[in-house]
Parts: structure tokens; sequence; C-alpha cells
């Protein structure tokens, strides 16, 4: 079963993002509910100080109404559950709930228990003095004990009450509810846990809005379009790549199917060839006999004619199309022969110039200006210096017939340090190519000439370049003038000096 | 003033020989045509022929086993074998074997009728070469040395020069065989010639032109001026004269289809 990348994506971040921020939220909420205790024992203790200190004056002076009213009216404030004074032996002297006075509580009570640990008697630091239980009622209190310590006001008082061995009078035991505290708590745990939540929610929305736009939706299209051209449709090249890495990616499949449409169509071109090829050969075969006859009988007619004879001119036009037949055959058979090409060390330069040699008295040339810029000391090339020729001359004639009016051809040669391929460039000056003729110009049997030819010359040169391992590319534009570029693999030996 | 002389043509296509026989209407030349090379071979016994022509690929026994039957049966008869364009390579090379020479096809009345000319000048074939195998043929181009000498038979030879470049020149049989030479076309330097196609034209007084096959390909680079500017030295000098200096291209693959000779 295939699950989607997109899906795949926001579990991880679920998982993960509620895991941390699951984690983030317990640690900070156990921190906040430590931090709210440890203020509630801070606050019980400043009142059990203030308490001491406001009954101390009283105590002093023997005024036991006044401290038992000022108990009474703290133990009544809001926050204040209530407030006893006990003495050394653990009974209850006063307190704020009347009914408790005299109550004795044993040493290993909890109260008790907070300095008499273990049989000892220790003054414990703030936070031991005081203890969060949960009392009958189900609500949780907080108390706290303070010790009242023996000072001099106390054992020198006109009632002589303590004497000046005991080092504590009583304590002081502040009980204060912590419902608000727990309300507090419990409504904090759940707004973490619905921000939590929350937080889990959108990251995992806005993770999943980003990846659909940054990652899934250019991978439909690629998925779509590579589909297709795996089915053998071309498609249009995917738009909206941006500056990454997925814009990377279209840019790549789109110069892809370029590159595949281009090999493609040489492969067909390649496969034409050949069929032509064989076909012609066959053709040609099968043609020379039919032709023998019509060329010897036209010419005999001929022959036998009288001088006036009207029908002299039919005769001559009979022979001279059966030889111009015998023409085509034979151009044809050149171009299916494909002979194994004759290999030597060839200089480019060489055989530019002795195609130029040989075309520059032709008719065609003669108000043509021939412009070179040979690079000297070019790598040899291992090839055919026959058909190496018979292309630039193809080159240089169609040229020619591009400008009957005249013009300038200019050949180029050019070689990088490195390069693996000699560049060389037939440009010339003269009507140029539409779209549609630059496409198809290598084709066999294509011809811009119109019926002059039998449009094989370019398909040849394609052809001859192809066992050579080099290429030949045309830019064009209408009454602008053309340029071909050919390549060729350099031969890695010295470079032959003249 | 025509020469008389008897003709085999063997071709399995009727319509070559209806076009021979169309080409020597006027000749005194009397032609037999049959479409099989078995009946060819059965013509020979009871008649004896001077020269036969005959197609390269035909069905059942193809030309070069015809000609070495030809020879078997009549040493002296001169073939000439056609074909069509495709195969003129091995028309060129069965010259080795002993042919006169070939002629593609479709050909012009001139051009079957120049070869036909020349063929009958010659008169008996002689000298049969030897077979492929002690000619030597095919050593190598790794033996090729200043100073050899190689014949495309009864046309053309080719002469290795010092500077490994090669110049052509006329045989002397084909010389023999086509009268006085009063001009001479040749192509120019720079330009390409390929082997088994024309590389010179011998003009004679009586208005042909004799296209001489031109022995190996390669570019022009020179051509000897003293022999265009009076042709009748071809003939006349004892030594034969080059007409044609080449950079032959292709030397080590072709040379094999030309005989070890001397000029």
């Amino acid at each position: 079963m295939q699950i989607k990348i997109g899906l795949k994506i926001v579990l991880a971040v679920v998982v993960f993002s509620a895991l941390i921020i699951g984690l983030t939220s317990i640690f900070a909420f156990n921190f906040y509910q430590s931090s709210i205790i440890d203020q509630m024992e801070l606050t019980g203790q400043q009142f059990a100080r203030t308490i001491k200190t406001s009954l101390n004056h009283n105590m002093m002076n023997n005024q036991y109404d006044s401290v038992r009213h000022t108990i009474a009216a703290i133990g009544k404030q809001e926050g204040i559950a209530k407030v006893r004074l006990f003495t050394v032996q653990g009974q209850i002297f006063y307190s704020s709930k009347i009914k408790e006075v005299g109550k004795s509580y044993p040493m290993d009570s909890l109260e008790c228990m907070v300095c008499h640990v273990n049989d000892k008697l220790e003054a414990p630091k703030l936070e031991q003095r005081t203890k969060i239980f949960e009392a009958e009622d189900g609500i949780t209190y907080l108390g706290i004990f303070d010790p009242i310590n023996n000072e001099k006001g106390c054992y020198t008082a006109d009632c002589h009450y303590h004497s000046s061995e005991s080092k504590i009078l009583g304590v002081l035991d502040v009980v204060i509810p912590l419902e608000s505290m727990q309300e507090r708590i419990k409504t904090g745990s759940i707004r973490t846990a619905a921000f939590a939540i929350l937080a889990i929610i959108i990251l995992s929305f806005v993770t999943l809005l980003v990846v659909r736009i940054l990652v899934l939706l250019p991978i439909r299209k690629l998925v779509a379009a590579t589909g297709r051209v795996a089915k053998g449709e071309w498609t249009d090249p995917i738009s909206g790549g941006r500056q990454d890495e997925m814009g990377d990616l279209i840019r790549s499949f789109n110069r892809m199917q370029e590159t595949l449409k281009v090999s493609q169509r040489q492969l067909v071109l390649s496969g034409k060839l050949a069929s032509v090829g064989k076909l012609a050969a066959g053709v040609a075969h099968e043609i020379n006999n039919p032709l023998t006859g019509i060329l010897t009988f036209a010419e005999d007619l001929l022959d036998e004619s009288e001088e006036d004879d009207p029908k002299r001119e039919d005769y001559l036009v009979i022979k001279r199309e059966s030889i111009r037949c015998r023409q085509i055959v034979r151009n044809l058979l050149d171009f299916a022969r494909q002979d194994k090409p004759q290999i030597s060390s060839v200089d480019v330069n060489e055989v530019l110039k002795r195609t130029i040699t040989l075309i520059e008295r032709l008719a065609q040339f003669q108000n043509c200006v021939i412009e070179t810029s040979l690079q000297p000391n070019l790598p040899l090339v291992r090839g055919d210096a026959g058909q190496l020729q018979q292309i630039y001359l193809n080159l240089l004639i169609n040229s020619a017939e591009a400008m009957p009016e005249g013009g300038k051809i200019t050949i180029k040669s050019i070689h990088g340090r490195r390069n693996p391929l000699i560049t060389t460039t037939v440009t010339d000056t003269g009507i140029g190519m539409s779209e549609e003729e630059k496409r198809r110009i290598f084709e066999p049997f294509y011809s811009t000439k119109k019926g002059k030819t039998q449009g094989l010359g370019l398909a040849v040169t394609w052809g001859i370049l192809e066992q050579h391992g080099g290429s030949i590319d045309v830019e064009s534009e209408v009454d602008k003038g053309t340029k071909f570029t050919v390549r060729l693999p350099a031969y890695r030996t010295k470079i032959r000096k003249k | 003033m025509q020469k008389s002389g008897k003709i085999l043509v063997v071709d399995d296509e009727e319509v070559v020989l209806l076009s021979v026989r169309k080409v020597f209407k006027h000749s005194n030349y009397e032609i037999d045509t049959v479409q099989s090379p078995q009946l060819g071979l059965a013509m020979m016994e009871s008649r004896k022929y001077d020269v036969i022509i005959t197609d390269l690929m035909m069905p059942g026994m193809n030309g070069l086993e015809f000609l070495q039957h030809v020879q078997k049966m009549d040493k002296s008869v001169r073939v000439i074998m056609i074909t069509g364009y495709a195969t003129m390579r091995t028309a060129l090379q069965s010259m080795r074997s002993g042919a006169f020479d070939f002629l593609a096809k479709p050909f012009t009345k001139a051009e079957l009728s120049n070869v036909m000319h020349r063929a009958m000048q010659r008169g008996a074939m002689t000298d049969v070469p030897p077979s492929a195998e002690t000619a030597g043929i095919g050593e190598g181009a790794g033996a090729l040395e200043p100073g050899m000498v190689y014949t495309l038979r009864d046309h053309s030879w080719v002469r290795i020069e010092p500077d490994m470049s090669v110049v052509i020149g006329v045989e002397k049989s084909f010389l023999s065989t086509v009268g006085n030479v009063s001009g001479l076309e040749l192509p120019v330097k720079g330009e390409n010639v390929s082997q088994g196609a024309g590389c010179a034209k011998l003009l004679t007084d009586d208005g042909r032109a004799y296209t001489l096959w031109c022995p190996l390909s390669g570019r022009v680079l020179k051509t000897n001026s003293e022999v265009t500017e009076d042709p009748s030295l071809l003939s006349s000098s004892n030594k034969s004269k080059w007409i044609i200096k080449i950079d032959a291209t292709a030397i080590e693959n072709e040379i094999e289809d030309l005989l070890r000779g001397t000029e």
C-alpha cells in the first residue's frame, strides 16, 4: 500500500512535535506548579511571622484575651483556614477554632514530626516547616509551623510565665487552604494541554501546507510529466520552477525531454537513412537494366532520324533524361554504399583549403567573397579525407546557391585547448531557411532547391559525420543567412607542422 | 573499314541484349545473344568469338566464374564485363583475372562502341595474366616502395614516386587499341579522382573519346603539361609518359585490385 509522502511527513511532524511539545509542557507545567507552591509557602511564612509579631506585644503584656481575639480574627480571614498556638507539649493553647483548644497532639503526629524527627529535635529549614496535606474534607491545605523562640523580653516579663531555660515557648501553626491554587493549577494544566494540542495541530497544518507547495505539487507535476514521456508522448515543459532543488529538478526534466527529442529525431533520421540506403541499393540495381534499354533505344531513334525530323527534339529529351536518371541512380548508390572510409590522419585546414581551391573558379562562386579564418596548428582528425572534402564541398555549393546575387562566405576553423572537438563553420549571407526547413534539412530527399537536386547532399554529410563521430547543425535566419557548424573529434597525436 | 568480328552477349535481361544489338545495328559485327552463361559456353563450343560481353551478376553462375570457364575454352577472346554501378569495383577487380575492360549499365552508345572498338583493335589476347595468387596481389600496403609499378590491365599503370605520390600513365596496350591520340582531357589540380571512374579522356583522330579508368583514388597534384601540349608524345616515345600525378588517398586498400607489373 502506498503511503503518501505528505502523510508520512505530517505523521513524523505530529509524533515528534507531540513528543517535544508534550515534554516541554510537562516540564513547564511542573515548574509553574512548584513555583506557585513555593510562593504559597513564602506567603504562609510571611503570614506566620506577621501573626507572631502582632501577637508578640499582647503576649508580652500577658493579655490573653487580646491574643485570643486576634487569633480568632485572623482565623476568619480569607485565605486562612485556621491559626493555632501549640505548647511545647503538643497541646493547643490558642486556636481560631475554639473547639480545638485543649486538644493534645501526640509526638508522632504529622504536625509534631515537622521538628521532632526520630526523637531528635531539629530546627528545620523553611521548606521543611511547611507541609501540604489533604484533610478529610478533600481540600488541600498548606500548614506552616513557626516555633516561637524564647527571648529576653519573654522570660523577664512580669507574669513570669516562661523560664529562661526554655528555648522554644510554643509553636504557631497557620493553615492555609490551597483551593485557589488548586484551581489555578487545574486551569493552568488545561490551558497548557490545550495550547500543546493546538500547537501540534497548527504545526502539522503549516508543515503539510509548506510541503505541499514546495514539494508535493512540483512532484505531482513531475510524476505526471515523466509518466507521459515514459508512455512515449511528449509533454509541455513544466513551468514554475523556483530557485531551489525542486526547481533544478524541474529544469533538469525539461532539458532531459529536449535531449530525448533530439536523440529520437536523430535515431529516426538514422533509421531513415539506413532504410533509404537499402531501398536505394535495391531500386538502383533493378533500374539499371530497364534504363539501359531506354537509353540505347532513345539514342538509336535519334541516330536514325532525319536532320529535319521534328521528332528529333523528343528523342533528345528521352536520351538526356535517361542519362540524368543514370546520374541520379549513381548518386543514390554512392549514398547507399557507405563505403568503408579510407582512414588516415587528416588536417581539416588542408581539406578546407583544398575545397576552396576546387570551387573558386566555378561559375556559382564568381560573385561571392570567400573569407577564411583558420586556426593554425589544429590537431589532426582520423577520418576519410575524401569524405570530409565532400562535406565541405557540399556546404560551400549550398552557400553559393543560396546567394545567386552574390554575397560573402566565411569559413572558420576553431579548436579550444583540451576540447575534444574541432569546430568548423561555413557561414553565408544568403536567403536563409525557415524553421521547418532547418528542422528537415538533413532528411534524405528533402531539398530546398525545388527539384534541382535529390536532396541527398546533406543527408550524406550527416551520415559521413555520424561515422566519424562528429556532428553537424545549422543556424539560419530568413534573408540573413545560414551557418553550418561541423564538429569533428580531434585525434590525440602530435600536431603535424608544415 | 568497319572491322568485322564475332560478338557473344550474355545477360539474363532481354532488354540488355536488345540494347547491345541496337548499338551495333549498323556495324559489321556478327552478334549472338544468350540469356544464360551455360548457353553462352555451349555457343562457344561451336563458334569462335572475338569479344564476349557478359553481365557480372547473373543467377546461377556469376561473371567471374564465367570468365574463368571462357578462358579455359579460349584464351584469346576479349571479355568485357558489364555491370550495375554498385558492383563496379568487382568489375574492376575482374580485370586482374583477365577481363579486357568493364562498363557500367546503363551505358551510352558511345561508351559501348568505344570499348568494343578497342577490343576489336586489340586482337587476340596472347598473354593471359597469371591468377591472382601468383601475381603477388595483396602483399599488403607495407610492401609499397618507390619505384613499384602496378597496372590496371590494358588501361593504366601507376608508379610510386620517391615522395610517395603516385603517377598514372596509359598502358601501351590501351594506346595501341585507340590509335592516334590528338587530344587529352585531364582533371585539374585539386580535383579528386576515384578508382574505377574515368580519369582521362583520350581524343582520337576518328572523333572518338576514349575513357581511361583511374587505377587508384586520390587528389590530383599535377598533370604532365608536356603531354597535354603534345599528346602524340604518348604514343611516340618508347618509355611511357605519365599523365597525372596524384596523392593516392586509399592506396593501402585499393592496391590489391591492381596487378604488379612493369611500365
